[in-house]
Parts: C-alpha cells; structure tokens; sequence
C-alpha cells in the first residue's frame, strides 16, 4: 500500500527508536528493538481502522493517516501544577516515560512494589510480542513505547491509600507541532490483593496522539478499584485501550470519565475467567464543540456466576457526539450469569449527535440480563419547577445537568476521590452549558 | 398585594381567561372555585410565568410591578410562590440542597445575606416538623418516590422557608385524604399574617373548612362570575355551579 505521511514519519520514528535500542549493550533491548520493527510492519499493513471496520463504524480513524507521527520529546523539568491530584503514592509520566524526579513514592506501603520503564518495558515483553501481531493499536503501542508502568500487589495485601498515576502529554519542544506518546500501565494484584488507582491523563494545547494501554490481572479474591480521568488537550486524539482479566471472585470496579479531548475513544474489555468475577463499570463522557466520545465496552462472560454491571452516560453539547458501544458476551458454560447494562445520553443542543450500540450475545439459558438506552434532554418540568423557586435558569440548567451525571460521580467512594471527580465534571459542565447559552 | 386587570390569555390559539379581574389585598386569604376546564390552573400557570401561555392584554401587578414583564425566577425573587398541582420529580438533585439554592438565591436577589449550612438545616428542620414532613424526604431527590401527600406537603414546606409574599396555591388539596389534607390545610394558617397574601385555587370546598378565606371566588369559562366570602363556597357545595352558568355567558 501506498504510504501515507502518518507511515513515513511513523517510519522514521521508529527506526530512530529501534538504532537506539541496538545501541544498548543490554540483549533485551536488541529483541525490543527487533520486536518494534515487525509492529511497525504489521500496523503498517493493517493501516487505520475506518468505517467499514465494525468496532469503528462511528468513528473512523482513516484521517489520521494524513497527519505526521509526532514525537515524544520535551524540553527541560514539567512543572505543571499537579496541587488538585489527592493526595499519597504518585506516579508521573511524562509522553510515556517516567519521571522519578517527580513521583512520590517514599511512603509506598508495603506489599505494593512499582516499577519504571526500562525494568517495566522488560517485564512487558511477551505482552509486547503479542501486542506486535495483533491489531492496529496493539502494533503501533509496541512499535513507539517509550516507557511503562508496572504496578504489582502482593498477596493479601490491602494498599489503603490510593495511588496515582499522572500521564501527561509532553508540552512541545521548540518547532515540534505534533505530539505523540504510548502511555503503558500494568496492574496485576495478587490473590485477595486490593488497590485503588487514580489514572489520569492531561494534556497540552498542541496536537497530540494519545494511545495509552492499560492492562489488569486480577488474581483469585483480588479489588481494584480504577479512577480514570481523561482530560487530554483540546487538540489530543487519544484512543486508550483497557483489557482486564478476572479470576475467581475478584472485583473489578471502574469510573471512566472522558470529559476532555478533541477525540477520545475508551476501549473497554473486562473477561470474567473463573466463576464468581464481578465488575462494574461506570462511564460519563462530556463533548463540546465538535469533540468526540466512542465508549466501546466488551464484558466476556466466560464461566459461571459472573455479575457484570454497565452504567454510561454522556452529556454532549454543541456538535459533540457520543458513540457507546456496549457488548455482552455470554458463553454456553457461563450459566447463572447476571449482567446489567445501561446507557443514557442528555443532549443539550438540537445538533448534538448520540449513538447508541446495545449488543447482547447471550448463549446460555439460565441466566439474567438486561439493558436500556435512552437520549433525552432538560426536562422543560423540571427547569420550570426549579425556576419557579427562584433558582436562575443557569443555575437551574446547571443542577439538572449535575444531576444527570452525579448517578456516576456518586457511585465513587467519599472522600478525595469523589470530590476531585464531582469539582471537574461540574466545571466541564458549566463550560458547555455557557457556550451554549452564548450561542443560543 | 396582587392585582390582575382585564386578563385575556390564549393557549395554543384558543383564548382560555376572557379579561379575568381579580384583586387580592395585604394579609387576603383569597379562594378561586370553578368547575373543570374553566381557567383555573391556566391563571395559576401565567401568574407563575410558565411557558405556553400567551397574554393577549391585561396585566398582573405584584405590589404594582407588572409580574408578566418577568423572568419566573424574577416574580420567585419578587415574593410569589406557586403551589403545583403535580409537583415536578427532580431526580439526583437533593431536596435540601434544591431548598437551599431556591432560599438563597431569593435572599441574594433580595440583597440579604445567604444563610450557612448549619443555619439552613436548622430552619428547614422546624419546617419540616411543622408540615411533619419526614427529615429523611429532605436528602431524598426532589419529590422522586415520594407520595402524593408527601409532595403536597413538600410543597408547603418550600412555601414555609420561603415566605413568599403572595401565594398560589393550585389544587394543593386534590388527592389529599382528610389527614394529609389538615397537615396541608395547617401549614397555610401558619403562614397567615398580616405581611402575606395567599390566593387558594381548588375545586372543593372542603380544603376551606380548614383554610378559612376572606373572600371566594367563582371562575367559570375564564371570568370571575361572582365574588362573595365563605359562605359563597358553601352554597356552591350545595347547589354546584350549575346555577351560575347563566352569568358565564353573559
């Protein structure tokens, strides 16, 4: 095929990564250097998924292949004010590399152990390797990585202050317009293990590429809770991935919430492998302008006994769409399965656009599924009502929009965690509700 | 207090009230009475400032401000409070939390100080024992789940911390039964006063067994026909408003 500017320059990219790699003296880094030259020739030939690829019916990525492969370098010390984040254990990753400078990791409690970028990318290797033959995303991940999380809990070990990973897209270095980084996190919790993860991603003005992998093990009995707080750039696409793999009655709780972004797309897959797995997944999208949110969520029922919540929302303004692609996979074996899915929209412009993908495969007979879909807007009643106690019509706006969104922040444990997530959704609320106001 | 002068009002083309004329002064307790479909709630509706409602002519003076020129958080502001026949179900807003916004944004607009958290839980506690409203249905959602006395009476409590100057109450009484209906009946005589007008819309008499009113009125096919004190509300209970059709059409 014919190879457009976003290969070339990808390319490049990568063969400067890979001389790198050959550099070292280490064998490791030669196999990775190796490993990044076959990804590169399998996203190559696979180029980006469009339209015509069902998983990206809504949203085509083709486009991307007319726009350069941006680096991941940055010029000197990032000191972006970070005082909002709760407080405890920190991570900083700064365009996929790791920063000890600025991590916080002298209190870590015993029994959670951290590992950074090189030792990390080593330990992902076999990931890598099947990354590298796999899809569009999974290639271009192993061919550009630059640095990795590894985030490891031993067993019957409760972390009971929540860790944060920070990753932050590289403000540009002098005369680089395009950004890019492969953000990378590991989470494996060993039997009865459990641990809170913040996850956030912020970003720059400048044009950024964002494909961050995030993968979780759950061990038999094993918790994870999983905050993720996507507030990318205004001009950052960024398409993230999270694959989850359950064993025997462990937990998986999620908070997806995609509030920024010029085009974000959150791939969720949660496996349930042994019987008595739960999770739950909660998601809120917000678009302004001609933003876009793809909620793409797959829960494989593999085994007996599974439970399986979904719970996405979206609050989509202007010419925002939202797009919420939500799969239920039921095996013949999963018997006594019960799985929940539900996905709302509120519209607060007659040009905002949802979509809404229900897509139950249920191949057992004894078990308990359900889902619901609805797109709706302010209630005329309810603005009324709240008007009519003297409650302005911003204000009144305001509080039926927060409400919307609040079944999804109010599910958060109290504490720093709601409180972050409640103060940024009601002050991304606000913003889309002004400019609606200004354009109407 | 409250003044409505030659009041026509159309609803999707079809002129509803036919130059209605009502006066209600300081410290009234005022009854409207008609049968159904005779502009009742339509009245409640333009003087509250609902949308769907076109005034063709007449106006509606709130202590000589014209209320039609405003914004309805404006005449909320000004001092009228609407009782709603179906109050609204507000899912995921807090009933104290609305009550609290509803109270300080009147107190701003009013240039008065807005109260503190602890102030506000204090006050809407003895209002809810007053209405005995249970305090659990205050970190409840706005009317979500609650029954039908229970948002009647949820309505009366908003009216108790708000102390409106002029109130409307529409059909507060319907789907009462006789105990929810003295709780309701009870809240509006302790908000009586000397300072507060309160314009009592229903279709039975028996809310005004409990709610004495200074005057009763009866509407009919968008006018006031006849005007007169309690005892008129008594004779219509008796003779019901058949008799006054003849006056309707003149």
């Amino acid at each position: 095929m014919s190879e457009g500017v976003f290969f070339r320059s990808l390319r490049q990219r990568v063969e400067g990564q890979a001389a790198l790699d050959e550099g070292s003296c280490k064998p490791e880094r030669a196999e990775r250097a190796e490993l990044r030259r076959r990804a590169l020739a399998r996203a190559t030939e696979l180029g980006w998924p469009g339209s015509r690829d069902e998983a990206y019916k809504y949203t085509s990525l083709t486009k991307l292949g007319s726009v350069p492969f941006g680096n991941s370098d940055f010029a000197g010390i990032d000191d972006r004010e970070l005082s909002h984040l709760p407080e405890g254990p920190l991570i900083w990753a700064l365009g996929g590399q790791v920063m000890p400078s600025r991590a916080r990791l002298d209190d870590l409690p015993a029994g959670i152990r951290v590992k950074g970028d090189d030792e990390a990318m080593t330990e992902l290797h076999e990931q890598l390797a099947v990354d590298a033959s796999s899809d569009f995303l999974g290639a271009l991940s192993a061919a550009t990585i630059q640095g990795a999380v590894v985030v490891d809990v031993d067993a019957n070990t409760e972390v009971d202050v929540p860790l944060t990973v920070a990753f932050l897209a590289p403000r540009p270095s002098m005369g680089a317009d395009h950004q890019s980084q492969a953000p990378r996190l590991l989470v494996r919790l060993a039997e009865n293990a459990s641990l809170r993860l913040l996850e956030w991603h912020d970003g720059t003005s400048a044009r950024c590429l964002s494909h961050p992998l995030i993968h979780v093990e759950l061990a038999a009995g094993a918790s994870f809770e999983h905050l993720r707080l996507l507030e990318d750039g205004p001009n950052t696409e960024h398409l993230g991935r999270i694959r989850v793999e359950q064993a025997r009655d462990s937990r998986y709780r999620l908070w997806n919430l995609a509030l920024r972004g010029s085009l974000s797309r959150s791939e969720i897959e949660v496996a349930l492998r042994e019987p008595g797995a739960e999770c739950e997944l909660d998601g809120l999208s917000t678009a302004r302008g001609k933003e876009h949110r793809d909620q793409h969520v797959l829960v494989h029922h593999a085994v007996p006994h599974g439970t399986s919540r979904q719970t996405f929302k979206s609050v989509l303004a202007d010419r925002g769409r939202g797009i919420f692609t939500g799969k239920v996979q039921v095996d013949p074996q999963a018997q006594k399965t019960s799985a929940e899915q539900s996905n709302r929209s509120l519209l607060l412009s007659e040009t905002a656009l949802a979509e809404t993908r229900p897509q139950l495969e249920i191949h057992a007979d004894d078990v308990t599924c359900s889902h619901g879909a609805t797109i709706g807007r302010l209630r005329d009643d309810a603005l009324f009502y709240l008007r009519s106690r003297g409650i302005g019509t911003d204000e009144a706006k305001l509080m039926l929009t927060t409400a919307f969104a609040a079944e999804v922040t109010e599910s958060l444990p109290e504490g720093p965690w709601r409180e972050l997530a409640e103060s940024r959704v009601r002050e991304r609320l606000a913003t889309l509700l002004q400019e609606e106001e200004q354009a109407s | 207090m409250l003044e409505i002068r030659n009041l026509h009002v159309d609803v999707d083309g079809t002129e509803i009230l036919h130059g209605l004329d009502l006066t209600v002064k300081t410290g009234e307790v005022h009854a409207i009475m008609g049968p159904n479909g005779s502009g009742k709630s339509t009245l409640a509706h333009v003087v509250s400032g609902r949308d769907g409602y076109e005034v063709s002519q007449g106006e509606v003076l709130l202590e000589g401000e014209n209320v039609l020129e405003m914004e309805p958080e404006e005449r909320a502001c000004a001092g009228l409070f609407l009782g709603f026949q179906y109050p609204v179900e507000i899912p995921g807003v807090a009933n104290s939390y609305f009550l609290k916004a509803a109270l300080n944004a009147q107190r701003k607009a009013r240039g008065q100080d807005e109260l503190d958290a602890l102030d506000f839980l204090k006050l809407v506690r003895e209002k809810a024992a007053l209405v005995q409203l249970d305090k659990e249905l205050l970190e409840r959602p706005v009317n979500s789940g609650f029954s039908g006395g229970e948002k009647k009476r949820n309505e009366i409590l908003q009216m108790a911390v708000l102390e409106p100057k002029m109130a409307v109450l529409d059909e507060t009484d319907s789907g009462l039964d006789i105990d929810a209906l003295r709780v309701v009946a009870q809240g509006v005589n302790d908000l009586r006063g000397p300072e507060r007008s309160i314009l009592v819309i229903t279709h039975y008499q028996r809310l005004l067994d409990h709610v004495v009113p200074d005057r009763v009125h009866v509407l009919m096919n968008g006018r006031i026909v006849r005007s007169g004190d309690k005892e008129l509300a008594k004779e219509l209970e008796e003779k019901g408003y058949g008799w006054l059709e003849s006056e309707a059409v003149a």
